[in-house]
């Protein structure tokens, strides 16, 4: 049987050598609407942005003229400079022209200030690095965990997985406006509630206002929403895991642990990490979750951009921004298309 | 030969603790089981059935510390709010027509570029599959002050079209990419009879592969129909001009009480539940497609 | 066997049909009566929820006039808002005809906007009636692009049972009066059980509405308003570092530390909970405390509170940032005579009487305060009369299309300070060089002007 289909195959794809020159033109027409939608509402757009982010286009003012600035926008994004501080001055007097304080810090007997040409940019990025680490991996962990219970034999797994479904499927901006009301910082706020009936904590939080605790609860919500989706991707690859790999460690006597740590998590390996790209690359671009929950307190990366866009209206300086951000997913992307090989499959 | 199905009918492994034997471990094992299955689904679900009882709570007692977890006296005046709020119900009918439009265009578009990724033999595929999973990975923020020229420049600002060109930015990838995984996974062998029979390409193509990949076409569209009904950012800035465009999600960010500076988060609540309710009863139904949907890229690549 | 004209018939064969679909759908949804001849006037309306007596309104100009006007739906958040109607504008669309603006955006939207004073004079129309820093407000270098529509003004809430259980005659004068009063209060409820209570509530979060509340605080200690009319860059002063160091001790101890995320209705839920001595807010919090338009809501301190004017500070005066919505014509509207007759029907007496009455919007005409019938629906109308001559406005006349970009710099600043990020010293050491990068070689630093101490007079007497 399988010699009979290997040997049809074999001329299958010898018969399509031979329509090979029609098989291009066939690929090529049907691949023309796509590249022609692409290229309207994704490739030209993106061009105009680059475009104009080597200018000092203002948003919405009618009547203006723009001037060529080169990569100007990007040197002030990107400018940062160490400092010394003397013991008798203050930063402001010191700041070269241009810079602001972004940070300082004790060097021995020295105090050395961080300036920056956008320290807001500087935060944003930093802002949405630490959200990015702190939720990706809660969620990987919390993930990995949720698939190997749902993986297990029981009745309802069905319903289970369209509870599952249930945080993905809700529209960002609509939970995170649930999220707000839960994260409220009195006792009519539920997290603070519950954890003051379970004697937790005597004093309520300001669960959106301390700096400690933003990111985290952030992170919070990302991870109550994102966690059950990395399950079911997790969930698909352990069921794609052959049982007799089980059964024959069980047979030599290894342990649950063993098990794990010898079968699961090897088999795991190119899903966690595709998994974890994926989720990472999301995480950079979160725009709806800090947008309503932190506002103009704490910037994202995506919330940065928008708002010098729409509130500062440098248009081409936010094209900037645009652009910083889509290399450093650009960079994610073929770093993980190239390391993971995620295209092995393709037939070429 | 049913693609969806592989995955969820196959007997998943039971972790080799439980065995057919039902001791005492056994027992124990199940309701441990069961006692962490049902803290995960309080996790889960329990935010959403806060939304509802705060949708049930009159103001006063909303706003009252201590929080109460079920109404003291039920009222459905928030819910009536919403619902006497043109501005939701139009919302929900506008998205409806553009995620559907966008669902139907995409899945025409994406399964003849599926089709030539997954089965056809040409070269230059691997460059064309990045740019295509690199759309999936598109920062929308980055395109939008190009693409908001484009919108205009187009005549496109403040129109549904607008909306839905620039949905298919993301949906197109993603219906692309989904459906391909499906044709690279159907033998050979089925084009192949086809063919030898004497029909021609677009007779294989809707005679033989279209039936086939169905539940694919089903699978992938509800994917795109989510995305697109959840999408935020394109909404909120392309639909300025004629607010009467708007979608659902613009509808609820934008929804406030009947008074000025009122943040009246009971109605937002019921508003969040009745846009919600429609996406659950998808999920309820769909749940073995979408989640094959979900995870068939992420595998099969 | 496969063609590339099959493959375009089939392309079209399967496109078509959908793009008719397509097109019917929208075609219903857009659906527009097309008359050659008739024109419907379309008011941008701003911060405005409850439209159906805007709507009416229009219903009765149409009536008196056979102009046909409807309302548009936008966001009622501000900040989205205005960001909508700039796009609106950018794309000169002639979808609005007359706009509702906040007052910090005269200068900002200048451009777009028709000169008003032709109108004026043509109609023979009295402008005196109007507060008259309200009026100046509209005025962008000699053009008048805006007539005042309603007033906003920061009052002070303070819950009358409590103060009298505390042994308090009457209500804060100063700032430090409010803090000792606050504390005195907030000790005594958290003893008697409620460890929800807090002394006083503001809008803490970073966002326009803490500029309104920092001005407040540091022009009624002399400080000046951020940037002077005359370009001067007045920010960095020790009255504006005491006032920001002032507020900044507030967080934690008289009010909760969530204060720096609070907008307007985030005080208002805590205040209206019963859980706050004193509350910074709106006019909007006096009628839903007292249960809702019609009164008929229970809330648990109806009838147990008073509104003031705000405390005064070292310059012995206070003042509340001066707030409120403009009407103006666009300069994109088809039908500009039609346009510019709606919007002096809208701002005259009789309509201002009738949205104070039905949406308890303060008058931008100082006559309309007089008028019994409004006094009968809401007693405290009367007490705020001369709110809008004696609020002082934000930098957003002189600082023209920067205005957002100064605010959000100004209001990011006093947020770390706030929060606890950073010292007031610093943070307006780094502000003040922001401001002069963003505002460029017009604009000086300087002192703010001596006068702002003694022209800083209580917003109501």
């Amino acid at each position: 049987m399988t010699t009979f289909a290997a040997a049809l195959r074999d001329t299958a794809r010898r018969e399509r050598f031979a329509h090979s020159t029609r098989q291009v033109r066939l690929a090529f027409l049907l691949l023309l609407p796509t590249f022609v939608v692409l290229a309207l509402v994704a490739v030209y757009p993106l061009l105009r942005t680059f475009s104009a982010s080597l200018t000092d286009e203002q948003f919405a003012q009618p009547g203006q003229t723009v001037n060529y600035i080169g990569l100007s926008n990007y040197q002030k994004l990107l400018s940062v400079q160490f400092i010394e501080l003397p013991a008798d001055k203050r930063p402001a007097q010191v700041l070269p022209t241009g810079y602001y304080l972004f940070s300082r810090f004790q060097f021995g007997e020295k105090t050395i200030l961080v300036a920056a040409a956008d320290p807001d940019f500087i935060h944003s990025l930093l802002n949405t690095i630490a959200f990015a680490m702190l939720s990706v991996g809660a969620e990987m962990i919390l993930g990995l965990g949720l698939a190997m219970l749902v993986n297990v034999h029981f009745r309802g797994q069905g319903m289970m997985r369209a509870i599952m479904l249930i945080p993905w499927v809700i529209p960002t901006v609509v939970s995170a406006q649930l999220w707000k009301w839960i994260l409220f910082d009195n006792r009519a706020g539920l997290l603070n509630d519950v954890l003051f009936r379970f004697g937790l904590i005597t004093q309520s939080y300001a669960w959106r206002a301390d700096p400690r605790l933003q990111i985290i609860s952030i992170a919070l919500v990302d991870i109550w929403k994102t966690t059950p989706y990395v399950a079911l991707i997790l969930l698909a690859g352990l069921q794609m895991i052959p049982r007799d790999l089980y059964e024959a460690a069980a047979v030599d006597g290894a342990t649950v642990w063993e098990r794990f740590t010898n079968i699961t998590l090897p088999s795991l390996r190119p899903i966690i990490l595709l998994a974890l790209i994926f989720r990472t690359l999301d995480a950079l671009r979160a725009f709806d979750i800090f947008a309503v929950l932190l506002g103009h307190d704490v910037l994202s990366l995506a919330t940065y951009d928008q708002e010098k866009l729409i509130n500062d209206h440098t248009y081409g300086y936010a094209a900037a921004v645009g652009v910083v951000i889509f290399i450093l997913i650009f960079v994610f992307t073929v770093l993980y298309m190239t390391v993971f090989h995620v295209d092995q499959e393709v037939r070429e | 030969m049913n693609v969806t199905t592989n995955i969820s009918r196959r007997r998943p492994y039971s972790g080799g603790v439980y065995g057919k034997k039902r001791t005492t471990t056994y027992y124990l094992g199940r309701i441990s089981l069961a006692a962490l299955l049902l803290l995960v689904i309080f996790y889960l679900a329990f935010p959403f059935y806060w939304a509802l009882v705060s949708a049930l709570k009159t103001e006063n007692e909303l706003i009252q510390p201590p929080a109460t977890y079920w109404p003291q006296t039920i009222s459905l005046e928030n819910f009536q709010n919403v619902l006497s709020s043109p501005e939701i119900l139009r919302g929900i009918l506008n998205s409806a027509v553009v995620a559907g439009t966008v669902v139907v265009l995409s899945l025409i578009l994406g399964s003849f570029s599926a089709y030539a990724l997954g089965r056809l033999h040409f070269r230059g595929k691997r460059p064309i599959l990045y740019v295509i999973l690199s759309m999936t990975l598109f920062p929308q923020i980055a395109v939008l002050p190009g693409l908001f020229k484009v919108i205009a420049d187009l005549g496109l600002y403040g129109n549904l079209f607008g909306l839905i060109a620039t949905y298919l930015m993301f949906a197109l990838p993603l219906t692309t990419w989904v459906l391909m995984t499906f044709y690279r996974n159907l033998p050979d062998e089925i084009e192949q009879a086809a063919l030898v029979d004497g029909a021609t390409f677009f007779q294989t193509f809707y005679l033989v592969l279209l039936p086939l990949t169905t539940p694919a076409l089903v699978t992938t569209g509800l994917l795109a129909f989510i995305a697109a009904w959840n999408e935020f950012l394109f909404a909120s800035s392309f639909t300025v001009t004629n607010p009467s465009v708007q979608t659902v999600t613009v509808a609820i960010a934008n929804f406030r009480g009947a008074v000025s500076h009122a943040e009246p988060f009971g109605e937002i609540m019921a508003a969040t539940i009745i846009v919600t309710v429609p996406l659950l009863i998808l999920v309820l139904i769909f749940q073995r497609r979408i989640v094959y949907g979900l995870t068939a890229g992420a595998v099969k690549g | 066997m496969m063609t590339s004209k099959k493959t375009i018939r089939a392309f079209k064969v399967c496109c078509i049909p959908i793009f008719v679909l397509c097109s019917v759908l929208l075609n219903v949804l857009q659906a527009q009566p097309v008359r050659a001849d008739s024109f419907t006037l379309k008011l941008w309306l701003g911060d405005v929820t409850n439209k159906q007596p805007i709507k009416d309104l229009l219903t009765q100009f149409t009536k008196d006039t056979g102009i046909q006007a409807d309302v548009t739906v936008a966001a009622q958040n501000t900040t989205d808002n205005l960001s909508q109607l700039e796009q609106l504008l950018a794309t000169q669309s002639s979808d609005v005809d007359v706009i509702m603006y906040d007052v910090i955006n005269p200068g900002l939207l200048a451009p777009h906007l028709v000169d008003l004073n032709p109108v004026i004079k043509a109609a023979n129309f009295d402008t005196t009636a109007f507060f008259s820093r309200l009026f100046q407000n509209n005025t962008v270098n000699g053009k008048l692009v805006g007539l005042p529509w309603f007033v906003d003004a920061g009052l002070l809430y303070y819950r009358t049972d409590l103060l009298k259980k505390y042994g308090f005659s009457a209500p804060p004068k100063t700032w430090d009066e409010l803090t000792q009063m606050a504390q005195v209060i907030q000790d005594g409820e958290r003893k008697t059980g409620n460890p929800d209570f807090w002394g006083y509530v503001w809008q803490g979060d970073a966002y326009e509405g803490l500029t309104c509340d920092a001005l407040e605080w540091q022009y009624s200690d002399g400080g000046g308003s951020i940037v002077e009319t005359n370009r001067i860059i007045s920010v960095n002063n020790p009255q504006t570092q005491a006032a920001l160091e002032r507020a900044a001790k507030w967080v934690g101890t008289i009010s909760p530390p969530g204060v720096t995320t609070y907008q307007e209705d985030d005080a208002r839920k805590v205040w209206q909970a019963g859980n706050a001595a004193f509350m910074r807010n709106w006019p909007y919090a006096y009628v839903l405390g007292q249960g809702g338009p019609d009164g008929t809501q229970e809330t648990k301190i109806k009838g147990l509170f008073d509104v003031t004017t705000l405390p005064s500070g070292a310059s012995g005066s206070g003042a509340a940032a001066l707030s409120g919505w403009q009407l103006g014509v666009s300069a994109y509207s088809k039908h500009p005579q039609e346009a510019a007759q709606l919007l002096l029907y809208l701002v005259g007496p009789m309509t201002q009487k009738s949205n104070a009455i039905n949406l308890d919007w303060l008058p931008s005409d100082k006559s309309v305060y007089q008028d019994k019938e409004v006094a009968q629906v809401h007693p405290f109308m009367p007490k705020l009369a001369g709110a809008g001559d004696q609020a002082v406005p934000r930098p957003s006349t002189v600082t023209g299309a920067k205005y957002t970009e100064v605010s959000t710099a100004y209001y990011s600043a006093v947020h770390d300070v706030l929060s606890g990020k950073t010292d007031a010293r610093s943070a307006l050491d780094d502000l003040e060089v922001k401001l002069q990068n963003i505002l460029g070689s017009n604009f000086t630093i300087g002192e703010p002007p001596v006068e702002s101490t003694q022209n800083a007079t209580p917003a109501t007497s």
